[in-house]
Order: C-alpha cells, then structure tokens, then sequence
C-alpha cells in the first residue's frame, strides 16, 4: 500500500476524472464566449491582421435603431405578453384549484416542448394568413368580406403571438413552482393577521416568488429574441420584420434578401447585445435566489398547498385549458396533417374531402434529402443525448458529491449558456469552425455533424445538470462512503452504486435531450454545409422553398415519429421514468437544486 | 493497533467556521472495543470519518496497525478505500438496488478485497451467518426490516475480514428491546472475531454495557478516557459525570483534612459532609463533589445516631418498575435519589437523607 501525498484537504484522487471533465466542458463554454468578443474586435476574420472599432460604432446605424431592435423588443415583450395570459391563469388553475384531470392537462402542457417550433409556426401560418389562412377564409365567408387582413406572417406583433403560444410551457411551470412551494402556513399566518385576501397576495405571496419568476421571464424573454426559425418563417427572411436573432444568421450566411456579403463583426455584436443583458440578468438572479434560499422562506415538501374549489365555475377554467391546447397544439397540427393531404391548400369541403391523397408523403422521402439526413439526425439526437447525460452527471458529481473549491463556480458556469442566447454560440462555433478549416485542415470542424452535436450539447447542458443535481442530491452520501469503505474507487461506484440508483433520471434525460435536439433548428441551421442537414433542417427548407406540402407532410411524419418514441420509450423504461415527465419538464430551469 | 493523535476538524460553513473535533488523542489497542461517546453533535462521527478518510482532518495524526493513514507533516493521505476498515454507517447504507446477497459480496466482487469468484459464496454465506441471516440471501434489501438491515449492514462490513470495525450508531435506529439484546450479541461477536472496534454512541447504557473503554467527548473535545466502571465511579470532572448517569454534583469547600485517623469533611450547600480526601487538599480549597442517585439511602425517620444524615423532603417521586426515582429538596436543592419498589416514598413527605461518605466523590 502506498500513500499518496498530497496536502491535506486538497483534492484526492477519487474526484480527479469528474473534475476533469467537467472543465473540459466549461472550457469549451468560456472560449466560446470570448471568442464572441474577440469577433468584435477584428475587421473580418480573426486570420487578417488588425483591429477595428468600427463594428460597434456601426451599432448606431439608423436601421438597426429604427426598425431591428423595435422590432426584436416588440417579439419579446409581446410574446412575455401571449405567453403570460394564458400560462398565469393556466398556473393558479392547475395548481391551487381543484380543476378535474388536473394532472393529465400538466403532463399535456410538459410535452408540448417536443413538439418543433417552426412547424406549429406553419401551422399558424395556414391558420392566419390574408391569402391562404383558414381561419381568414372562415371568418371571410361567414362575415360576408371577400378576405380578412389579418396575418401572422409579416409583422412583430404575428412573431409575437406565435412564439408566446410556444414559450407559455416554459411561463407556466416557472410560476407552477414557487406556487405549489409556497408554504400556505405564511399564507394563513397573513390572514390570521387580518390581511385581505389582495394585500396578502401583494405582501406575503409575491415577494416570496417574485425572484423565480422574475429570472424566469427575462429567460423567456431572452429564448424568444434569439429563436430564429421563427421569425424567419413569419417575415424575417423576406426582410419585411428583421429582427436581432435574423441580422445575426444573415451576417454569417448571406444570402437573404439584405445582407449580400459576410459582417462577421457585426454578427459578434449583436451576438454580444443579446447576450450581456441576460448574464447579467442570469447573475442578479442567482444572488437573489441565494438569498431567499437563506431566509427559508420557501419550504421543500410534506405538505399539499391550499386549494380553491371552483364549483359550478370549473368547466370555464377546463375551458381555457383546453383553449390554450387547442391554440398552441391542436389546431397547427390538425391544418397541418390537413394540409399534407391535399395537393393545393384549400377549405376544407365536401369538394376538398375526394381530393384527400398520399401524394406529398410519396415524394417525402427524397424531398427531404433521403438516406442521408435520416441517418444524420439518428447520429445527432444519440451522440448528444449521451454526451448531455455523461457531462451533466460529471459536472454535478463535483457539484452534489464533491468538496471541491471550485463547485460553486461550477454550478453558476455551466448555467452560462442558459442565459446566452443558442444563436451566439452557434454563431461562435461557426466563426471557429471557418478559422479550423484554414489553420487546422486535419480537424473537421465546419459542416460537418459534430459541430451541431457541439453546440446542441452546450445548450442542453444546464437542464441536464438540474435533472442530474436533483438526482444525485438525493441519493444518501453514506451509500457512496460504504463502497470508498469496502474498497471501491469512484468510477466503479458510479457504475455499479449510482447509477443504477438514478436509472430513472438518467433515461428520462437522455429521452428529453435526444426529443429536443431533434426537434432544433436555429443552431442546426446556422451549422448546417451540405453534408450534415438533419430532418428539422430539411422541413425548414422545404416550406422556405415553397414546398408547402411535403413540408407539411414532413411535419406531420416528424411529430409523428417524437410521439411514438416517446412513448414507446418511456413504456419500456417504466413507471419510475415515465412518472418524471411533467414533473421534471416543468422543474424550473433556473432554480437551484440543493 | 489504532492511533489519533491531536486530531483537528473545523468545517466552514455559511454560518462561519465550526469547530467539530479539536484536539481528540486516543490509542486504541489490538482486540479492544473503544467507544466514543457523547451528546449528539459532539464531533464523534467526524472523529469516526476522519478514521475511515471521509473526512481530511486540518491537523493531527492517526496511524492504522503500523501505518500511517493521515499526517499533516509530510501531507500524508491514504485513500479511504486502501485503509482496510470495515464501517457500519449510521443510516445502515444498505444499497436499495441489490439484494442481501449482492450487498455483502459487493467487497469481494469490486476493489481491492476482490475474492476469486469460487471463493465469493462461501464467504458470503460464512458472514451471513455469523450474524444470523442465512436464509435471507436473496431478499431484495428494501424489504428487509431494520434490526435485519443492520446485520446485513455488519455482515458486509466482515466480510472481507477487516482488521479494524468502525461502528456509528449502529444500534440508533432499532427498537429498545432488540437493541438491548443486539448490545450483547454484538459485543460478543466482537470479542469472538477478536477485532478492534470504535463504536460511536450516544447512549451511556450501550456504551457501558458493550466497551472494553470509553472516551467521552463533549463539545468537540474528549473529556476523560477509561474503563466504564472508572467513568461512571471516578469521573474526572461535571461534564463526565453529568452525562453518565444521575449525579448530584454540589459544589463544596474543604473544611477538615484527613489528619491522624480522623475523617476530613466539607461543607456544602446541603450541609457539612464527611468524605474520603486525598491528602493533597487544603483546608478552604473549592472543589465539587458528586454522589450517585443510587447510593443515597432515604429513610422515613431518623434511625440511630448516622453520618452525613440531613432533613429533607420529598418533591417528586416516579414509578419506573424496578424502582422509585425521587428527587428530595434538602436545604432548598435538589437532590436525586433512588428507592426500592417496597418502600412507599410519597411527594410532600419530610425523610432523612443519608449519604454514605464512600459514595462521594471528589472532582478534581
Ligand atoms: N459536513 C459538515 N459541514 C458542516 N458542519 C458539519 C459537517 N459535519 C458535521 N458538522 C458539524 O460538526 C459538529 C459535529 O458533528 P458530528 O461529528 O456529526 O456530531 P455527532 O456525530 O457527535 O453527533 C456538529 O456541530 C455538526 O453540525
Ligand atoms: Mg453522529
């Protein structure tokens, strides 16, 4: 036996490999980021000499004041607005009322996440459209006017409404939190005191909540400005409502309408405008959280919190459910498989009804590229649900299991790209790729699969060191010591003690993290050379190239295919598992888990 | 076989830094059983882990058979799972996900105590019966009760036949009648195996009953080591004596000393005492005295001239079964003493004290 020498209370050998790791990770994030910056600074790319301020005096141009941010705040403000009407009443009604099928509506608003945000814009855009929109059509023929100017496409306010209905999950279960957290003891104790039911809710509820949903909306807020496919489906791309996220795309890759040459520079900028406020945002947060955590007033578990009975007024709140449902979900989908099914876009009629053919699915799988991007996506949701799950459990090993300095620090880094836009880290890593294929020629980089592997495996890691944190946190600390004891060393205790321990959440993991890689499009687009489309890709391309409907039929196939995985999966793995979702979606994502 | 020397642990927590073990030295010979024994929060687990390596102490030695484990000088750190302890954790640590069997062949299957597999039944099925679960092998350990999950607990901790046991709590969680008949099947086990036991507890009767010595620790600290009779009949100050046990603890003054066959005596705040002095005091020197509830002889009337008899009365007396527990005021102070089931003691009444003078006990 040999004893290693090292001072006391540094750090053993046992947490040398998580340590490892986790900075491996962390390093990546960070140059990534001062990369961003140093973008700025130079006239084209990194490889020519010289430095320049002129991409941030270039910041004042006209058209980037008068129309690119007013526009990019009317889009988050306004999808804030959307998303908030209708997830704060969703909140209060599934949660403190006692609203029949309560559970089943949560896991319904947990999963609408998988579901592809680009094709429920579609549907929104065959919805509400002056030319071929429905529900125009609809209203047109019952009101009597020949068409009804009224559209998604082509203004904020249309990005706004689309992109609220999409974020309302996110809005919802930040609030559903601190919510069900708050201990109705501190309620009652207020009423007791003789506070009215509105001075409680504004002295004692509020500011025990404020700080989640606070950091919870500027998230949002912060998700809805750097979506791109979005926007671009619904007027970016045809220069009619540019906003910041679109600038940024349309630097790099030229070819839009406005921007016929590279400004990398300028895309660095932007890319720095969408990020500053959120770190910022993301570290006031933090603190703020810290604080609150200090003072307890938020209680952890044992206890059911009031709940108001809504009566012979139930089925309104049901009803509004099941309209949001209908909105956000039900009504996209149905024109959309309605649409894969008719040559030509019509009303639905007794007319359109013998038209009903197959023929956009028979065209659909050379239309969307074939072999090829099929096994492309297959590659990318695996290789990237794996990569999330063994980072986040390395990384929240040091986190939960370690005594090591730097833990903190850990846990506040690796939330960093929560907080920085998914287009900024795209756009990094597609600067860093071009600068690799000219001083690096062996390490393939650009276009190709790894770097969207790269960058989806950044974006997902906050949410996956939450599900990770709260899974190890929960495992006793003496059930590892007992193994260090009986002569085991740390990898063979993972294998053999932790993990099967937290099987449930590492499957659950790895499921949510494969369905939400591929459902993305922003960071894949940006990446994507003609050798790495996957299938989200290849639909977006589809409908931008007038394809209407094979992409639609594409649509259909693709949440199609989410569905049955998902819940073949999650029957195969089992109770435990199946039993996360909704629960673990909705687990908010900035809040700390210890 | 086991060695602490100046063992220091402080945590830093939110709060500032909290000092949980400073300055505990203890050795610990081959085949003893050496409890550690004080109020929860007194720094004995931490002591425990330090021992183990879960914990890097800031300071001190300890030194396992002929090696040494942890040393500040030189930096010294064996890894916890090259120290070669058995360990039986508070919380049983019994791994939910396997069954009896596959918890305790887990040393032998993983790490460095791995068996060839030939030999892994056997052995396993040798420490499942030396604490009597044999036909329990296949049991999935959640379905285990505690008293079985504790010997499963042990089993595991055996059977890889460490030189060293260290034990905390292990008797914490299980009702009072199976832990009284556990103390005595454990401690014979242990003296059978021949192994060097720490055992942490909180309970003075499980530590009486089970150690070869006891170390008792309060606050962080280690107040007095020594065989149980010595802690319970010559504690070496109030919180030794506090903790063992009743004691009325009085504080006193010498009056006269041992001189030509005469007695020496002190005056206290229940009156003038005669006590065995060692030759050492002084007359008017402070010092404590103590006494225990169960030398204290109570009688309904004075009987005869007596030494150290004093007047008081009955404030409360409980029935606990085997006898009565009272406490008396004499003199306006407590006193606690116990009775014999027969003799009928009731609250209010006026008795006289006696407290035999070999029964008290000066502090030092
Ligand atoms: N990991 C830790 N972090 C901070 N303080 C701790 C930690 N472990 C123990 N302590 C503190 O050290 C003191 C001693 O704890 P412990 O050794 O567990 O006591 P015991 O086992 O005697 O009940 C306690 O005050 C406890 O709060
Ligand atoms: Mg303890």
């Amino acid at each position: 036996m040999s004893a290693s020498t090292r001072r006391p209370g540094g750090i053993t050998t046992a947490n040398a490999l998580p340590l490892a790791f986790s900075w491996l990770i962390l390093a990546v994030v960070i140059v990534l980021l001062a990369f961003v910056l140093y973008m700025t600074f130079v006239p084209s790319l990194p490889t020519e000499p010289g430095f320049t301020l002129k991409h941030w005096s270039n910041v004042a141009s006209s058209r980037l004041l008068t129309r690119v941010i007013p526009n990019t705040a009317i889009v988050g403000f306004g999808a804030i607005f959307v998303g908030a009407f209708f997830a704060l009443p969703m909140a209060w009604l599934l949660n403190r009322t006692t609203l029949p099928l309560r559970a089943t509506f949560t896991t319904m608003i947990g999963i609408t996440p998988v579901i592809p945000g680009f094709i429920l814009a579609m549907g929104w855009i065959m919805l509400l459209d002056e030319r071929i929109g429905l529900l125009n059509n609809v209203a047109a023929s019952l009101l009597g006017f020949s068409s009804i100017p009224l559209s998604v496409k082509d203004s904020p306010w249309g990005i706004a409404w689309v992109l609220g209905l999409i974020l309302a999950p996110a809005i919802f279960f930040l609030v559903a939190g601190p919510l069900c957290r708050i201990d109705p003891s501190l309620e009652e104790a207020a009423s007791v005191v003789g506070m009215r039911h509105l001075t409680t809710l504004r002295r004692v509820t509020l500011p025990l909540v404020w700080p989640g949903i606070l950091g919870g909306l500027i998230y949002v807020f912060m998700t809805a400005v750097s979506i791109f496919e979005i926007p671009a489906l619904l007027g970016a791309a045809s220069g009619k409502v540019p906003v910041l996220a679109s600038e940024i795309f349309y630097s790099v890759r030229p070819g839009g309408p406005l921007t016929a040459t590279f400004a990398y520079g300028a895309a660095g900028v932007y890319g720095t405008l969408l990020a500053a406020p959120s770190l910022v945002a993301l570290y006031v947060y933090l603190r703020v959280l810290e604080r609150t955590e200090r003072y307890q007033v938020i209680t952890g578990k044992g206890y059911r919190p009031r709940e108001t009975d809504l009566g012979g007024w139930s089925w309104i709140g049901v009803g509004f459910v099941v309209l949001y449902l209908a909105l956000a979900v039900g009504l996209p989908l149905l024109v959309l498989l309605w649409a894969s099914l008719m040559p030509v876009l019509q009303m639905p009629s007794r007319e359109a009804l013998s038209k009903l053919s197959f023929t956009n699915y028979d065209g659909l799988f050379e239309g969307l590229g074939g072999f090829g991007v099929i096994s492309n996506t297959v590659v990318l949701v695996l290789s990237v649900s794996l990569f999330v799950s063994f980072f986040s459990f390395m990384v929240s090993w040091v986190v939960v299991r370690t005594q090591a300095q730097s833990r903190k620090l850990m846990d506040m880094l690796v939330m960093v790209p929560h907080a920085i836009p998914s287009l900024a880290f795209a756009f990094a890593l597609a600067m860093l790729g071009i600068l690799a294929s000219r001083w690096l020629p062996w390490l393939p980089l650009s276009g190709t699969l790894g770097i969207i592997a790269v960058a989806h495996v950044i974006n997902r890691m906050p949410y996956g060191t939450r599900v990770m944190n709260s899974a190890l946190a929960q495992v006793h600390r003496e059930l590892e010591e007992c193994a260090q004891v009986c002569g085991t060393k740390t990898p063979t205790i993972m294998r053999t003690i932790i993990l099967p321990l937290i099987k449930p959440s590492v499957i659950y993991l790895v499921v949510w993290t494969a369905m939400l890689s591929f459902q993305e499009v922003t960071m894949a687009l940006f990446l994507s050379g003609p050798h790495n489309n996957v299938l989200s890709v290849s639909i977006w391309v589809l409908w931008e190239g007038g394809n209407l409907g094979t992409a639609a039929a594409g649509a259909v196939a693709m949440v199609a295919t989410t569905g049955l995985l998902m819940f073949g999966i999650l029957r195969l793995a089992g109770g435990p598992t199946a039993g996360l979702v909704g629960r673990e979606v909705g687990a908010a994502p900035l809040t700390k888990s210890q | 076989m086991i060695r602490v020397k100046n063992l220091r642990k402080t945590f830093l927590t939110k709060q500032g830094s909290q000092a949980a073990v400073h300055g505990a030295e203890f050795d610990v010979a081959e085949g003893e059983i050496f409890m550690l024994l004080g109020p929860s929060g007194c720094g004995k687990t931490t002591t425990l882990r330090c021992i183990a390596g879960l914990e890097t102490p800031d300071e001190g030695e300890i030194w396992i058979g002929e090696q040494l484990v942890f040393g500040d000088r030189g930096g010294t750190l064996l890894p916890v799972y090259k120290r070669g302890v058995g360990m039986v954790f508070q919380s049983y640590a019994i791994w939910p996900h396997l069954t009896v069997f596959d918890n305790v062949a887990y040393p032998l299957v993983h790490g460095i105590y791995k068996a060839p597999k030939r030999e892994v039944k056997g052995r396993v099925q040798k420490a499942l019966s030396l604490v009597g679960l044999e036909r329990f092998e296949d049991r999935p350990a959640p379905l285990l009760s505690g008293g079985q999950q504790q010997r499963v607990a042990l089993a595991r901790a055996l059977v890889y036949e460490p030189k060293v046991l260290l034990l905390d709590e292990p008797l914490s969680n299980l009702d009072a009648k199976l832990r009284a008949e556990m103390r005595i099947e454990l401690r014979a086990l242990m003296k059978r195996l021949n192994i060097t036991a720490i055992y942490v507890t909180h309970d003075q009767e499980e530590a009486l009953v089970l150690s070869d010595r006891i170390a008792v620790m309060h606050a962080g600290e280690i107040k007095q080591i020594g065989t149980p009779r010595d802690i319970y009949v010559k504690p070496q100050n109030d919180v030794v004596a506090g903790f063992i046990g009743t004691a009325n603890l009085f504080s006193a003054s010498i009056t006269a000393v041992p001189r030509n066959g005469e007695e020496g005596s002190v005056s206290t705040p229940i009156g003038a005492l005669a006590c065995p002095l060692p030759p050492s005091v002084a007359v008017g020197q402070p010092v404590t005295i103590m006494f225990r509830p169960e030398d204290v002889v109570v009688r309904a009337s004075q009987a005869g001239p007596s030494q150290n008899s004093l007047c008081g009365v009955v404030e409360q007396a409980v029935f606990v079964g085997s006898r009565l527990q009272c406490v008396l005021s004499v003199q306006g102070h407590k006193v606690h003493c116990e009775v014999p089931k027969s003799q009928l003691v009731e609250t209010g009444q006026s008795v006289v004290v006696e407290i035999p003078r070999h029964a008290i006990h000066l502090l030092p």
